[in-house]
């Protein structure tokens, strides 16, 4: 549920990631094109990659597909109510029909395709604030640990090691209760996910960074008189392209498993904005009677998670042209089985 | 100075605060199914077991306990000078004499109270109770380390405002007098008929002095009534067994059918509504004195008759309202108070709780279940739905004619989905509504302070017996205005020809009167748009198979667990 992030970084730190056999000069010739290509190669790789478009563009077009569809996501719709009945849905599944995709909401009749696809705007934007957050601060811990001295590398270390043993949800919670309602709250969980979460990624930056700044077109550009800055920018950091980027697709799906947590014990957005973790806690007393207004949230949200984490399996893969020969030769159907490291030796 | 049911209803959790019958018929129709078999003089035996979701963790001092009409289980040990007569429909709301001989005689004012016991009645150690009991028990609840109990005595008693109790330097309150052991006295400062109705809380039941432990009496009082603590652990269980000393030929309100009670405390909702709905083996002789069903439980039932059989439908007297503070802008001005209430869409509200079996929408501020007092008007017609085209109208007349924007506070543990709702068919009124969601802990504080409260409020208001003065009073009289703090005048409407008009009610002593006289004033400030009505809550309770006479009294919308039985 949080984002300190246990599973999805487990294979690939802290130590060898496959990126010390490639030089950065090869990764870059290789470029978004190749990676891309190597990606659509893979059936696996190609469903996700859809998937994750069609949810992104389902997000950003909400708008669009609930006038499509002649709703929006916060009329009340008493007349397809059994009022009699604690307010349940009239018809069958949650009252599906051509009007309501993906029928209505108990007590209120608010149309549950438009605040799923309003509750993916949440979602992926909470989520992608968040990583992209996790991702700053982390390169920022990362690379100054990596290449300063050993006392500060010690420091951050240790300060790394204390913010991944920090219980992230009890925290999470504490400060999203005491800070005032009128603050943005997308933005206030953004913040509070990123601030618990950099951890794994600065741990990953850090080894990676040890690694490469051993490497001979380092110390050439160290004679040279380069400053620690150039060094970071121009020679180290393309080399983290790979590990990062794939870090960073597994920790997104993450991060919208822990929104949509908050959101379900009642410290995400603030109603009537609709929100997929919202849509569980509410659904969670109906299952027995209207299965329906569970399924739908709790699909949708199985779904996204599982494509984003294909996802980052299938680029992790794609940035790791050595992985993919291997993947090749081997004939091995399992893509999971074979990564960079256990393919090497 | 009065507190809201929510908090005032001690065994009634907050969530289920009451409404109303639509019909009183509904009522009975329900009971007699289990009536059928039932005898009153042959229902004696077995053991009920009570499933409740409160951990009765203050545990049961008379002193302490808030309740209304002396509460389900409370009841069961504290016999009080009057008591709610035990009894389904209307003839529910009404006081009956319990450890009194009468409801108390009035004098000409109704400002000095008289009761005298009827004899021969012991607690349960042998003992005579006397008029020194009561009196003792009535000064504790003056003591600030029993504090908790309602606020009504330390108002109306002469002295009471600094009477600190009976253990201080001065032990004695002058203004209850005892002539003889079974003769009591109360002076009040100010006319009051409703006094028999407040003689019905447990301040009123009687305290040996000689028993008395200060802190500790709540682990186990002595008792008065058909039933005496056998075993208490807070948050746990509560057992009781019969009082030898008890018996029923001075008490006409307590059947006292089951040898034992065994009640566990501290239990989860869902399991008990499982558990009722389910009801093998001793759960079949279960009841819940404090858990109604959810929307979603209520929906599942729908489909299944013999559980529907099981289910009650009371409803305790309680309006969830829109409060206006005419004190701050637009809501000085009456025809926006008046769009406001045109605007109102209460199908989607009662939806919003779950459906028409758990809420009735209302027009009127005296709920219809206080039935005396039930004055019907609707000045502003909403509809169903709502009229946004008449409220766009005033608006326009007001001044507003390109709509509003205000701010809606409302407690988020218990007025959610009612906000929601008002949000949306406001919208339709071109009034921008934003929600500020308060937590429960801070409502209270934030809302009842004059100097902090918003414009706009959703709150509700519960009396602590059927009577329109507690309904009334602490919202429209100008003199219930509390600065600092505890105030529930939210409008701080303050007119001396009201002020004069209540004064002139609480010196009637005939309920019918009085109360016909609380409706028409309702009536009367109704057309004020102080506040729009928005609804009453039904409370929908499960009883296990086993379990008869389970009718619902009006008086908290219950069924009674001095009453039921399981034989």
């Amino acid at each position: 549920m949080t984002t300190t992030g246990t599973t999805p970084h487990s294979g690939i730190q802290p130590g060898p990631v496959p990126a010390d056999a490639v030089s950065p000069s090869t990764r870059s010739a290789g470029g978004a094109a190749a990676v891309l290509r190597r990606l659509w190669a893979r059936p696996g790789s190609r469903i996700a990659l859809v998937a994750v478009i069609l949810l992104v563009l389902a997000a950003i077009a909400a708008p669009l597909l609930t006038s499509l569809e002649g709703q929006d996501p916060d009329s009340y719709h008493d007349e397809l109510l059994n009022s009699v009945t604690g307010g349940s849905p009239l018809g069958s599944f949650g009252g599906i029909s051509s009007h309501h995709w993906l029928g209505v909401e108990p007590t209120t009749g608010r149309d549950l395709f438009a605040r799923l696809v309003y509750g993916a705007r949440i979602s992926l934007s909470v989520a992608a604030g968040a990583t992209i957050g996790q991702l700053l601060l982390g390169l920022l811990v990362g690379l100054s640990a990596g290449l300063a001295g050993r006392r500060i590398d010690a420091l951050l270390s240790r300060f790394t090691d204390l913010a991944l043993s920090l219980p992230s949800l009890f925290f999470s919670i504490a400060l999203l209760a005491v800070v005032p309602a009128s603050f943005p709250r997308p933005l206030l969980l953004s913040i509070i996910l990123a601030a618990f979460g950099w951890a794994p990624t600065a741990r990953i930056v850090r080894a990676e960074t040890m690694v490469l700044r051993e490497r001979e077109y380092v110390s050439a550009a160290l004679l040279t008189g380069a400053s620690s800055w150039w060094i970071a920018r121009r020679e180290i950091l393309p080399g983290l392209v790979a590990p990062v980027v794939t870090y960073t697709a597994l920790a997104l799906p993450a991060n919208m498993v822990a929104e949509a947590g908050l959101s379900f014990l009642g410290l995400g957005v603030k109603p009537p904005t609709p929100s997929w973790g919202q849509m569980l806690s509410g659904a969670t007393t109906w299952f027995q009677v209207d299965p329906t207004y569970v399924l739908i949230p709790a699909l949708t949200l199985l779904l996204c998670v599982l494509a984003f984490t294909a996802l980052g399996e299938s680029l992790r893969v794609a940035l790791d042209p050595k992985a993919v020969r291997t993947v090749k030769s081997a004939k091995t159907p399992g893509r999971f089985r074979i990564t960079g490291k256990a393919a090497k030796r | 100075m009065l507190r809201p049911a929510r908090i005032a209803l001690l065994g009634l959790p907050a969530i289920l605060v009451g409404g109303l019958l639509t019909a009183c018929g509904g009522n009975s129709s329900t009971t007699s199914t289990s009536a059928a078999s039932f005898n009153a003089a042959t229902c004696q035996g077995g053991t009920l077991y009570v499933l409740d979701q409160s951990k009765e963790s203050t545990g049961y001092d008379p002193a302490e306990l808030y309740t209304s009409g002396g509460g389900a289980i409370p009841r069961l040990f504290f016999r009080t000078l009057t008591t709610r007569q035990s009894t389904s429909g209307t003839a529910g709301t009404k006081v009956v004499p319990d450890l009194a001989t009468d409801t108390g005689e009035p004098s000409e004012n109704a400002a000095v109270w008289t009761y005298h016991l009827k004899p021969g009645l012991k607690f349960s150690d042998g003992t005579a109770i006397t008029s020194a009991d009561i009196k003792y028990g009535v000064e504790r609840s003056f003591s600030s380390q029993l504090a908790g109990g309602p606020p009504y005595l330390r108002d109306w008693l002469i002295g009471g405002e600094s009477y600190q109790g009976p253990y201080g330097s001065n032990p004695d309150l002058a203004s209850i007098t005892t002539p003889d052991p079974s003769t009591i006295v109360f002076h009040l400062r100010k006319s009051e008929g409703d006094f028999p109705y407040l003689a019905a809380e447990t301040q009123f039941a009687p305290v040996p002095k000689a028993k008395d432990t200060g802190k500790n009496y709540n682990t186990d009082p002595v008792s008065s009534g058909p039933y005496m603590i056998s075993s208490f652990t807070k948050g746990q269980s509560l057992d009781l067994v019969r009082n030898p000393n008890w018996s029923r030929t001075t008490d006409s309100q307590r059947l006292a059918c089951p040898d034992k009670i065994d009640i566990s405390l501290g239990l989860s909702p869902a399991v008990i509504n499982q558990r009722l709905s389910a009801s093998i083996g001793n759960d079949a002789d279960a009841i819940t004195t404090d858990t109604t069903l959810d929307p979603a439980t209520l929906a599942k039932i729908a489909g299944n008759p013999s559980l529907k059989k099981r289910t009650i439908s009371g409803s305790f007297a309680q309006t969830t309202y829109l409060a206006f503070n005419l004190t701050k802008k637009p809501f000085d001005n009456q025809l926006v108070r008046e769009a406001f209430a045109y605007a109102v869409d209460r199908t989607a509200i009662v939806n919003g709780e779950g459906g028409s079996q758990l809420a009735t929408p209302a027009t009127t501020f005296n709920p219809t279940s206080l039935t005396a007092a039930y004055h019907p008007y609707n000045y502003f017609p909403a509809g169903a739905t709502g009229d946004p085209a008449k409220a766009k109208q005033l608006l326009a007349q007001a001044g507003y004619p390109h709509g509003l924007t205000v701010s809606l506070a409302y407690d988020t543990s218990l007025n959610a989905p009612d906000a929601t709702a008002l949000q949306q068919a406001y919208a339709k009124a071109g009034i921008t509504l934003q929600l500020n969601g308060i937590d429960d802990s801070d409502f209270l504080t934030d809302v009842g302070n004059t100097a902090t409260q918003p414009a706009l409020t959703l709150t509700s208001w519960g009396a602590d017996w059927p009577s329109g003065a507690p309904f009334l009073t602490p919202i429209f009289d100008g003199r219930e205005i509390v600065k600092g703090g505890g105030n529930f005048n939210l409008a701080q409407y303050n007119s001396a020809s009201v002020n004069a008009q209540i004064d002139k009610i609480n010196q009637i002593t005939d309920y019918a009167t009085a109360q016909a006289q609380w409706g028409d004033l309702d009536a009367q400030l109704g057309k004020l748009a102080l506040t729009v009505p928005l609804y009453t809550g039904v409370d929908q309770v499960l009883f296990g198979s086993h379990v008869k006479n389970t009718y619902v009294d009006q008086w908290r919308g219950w069924y009674d667990i001095a009453s039921v039985s399981v034989k």
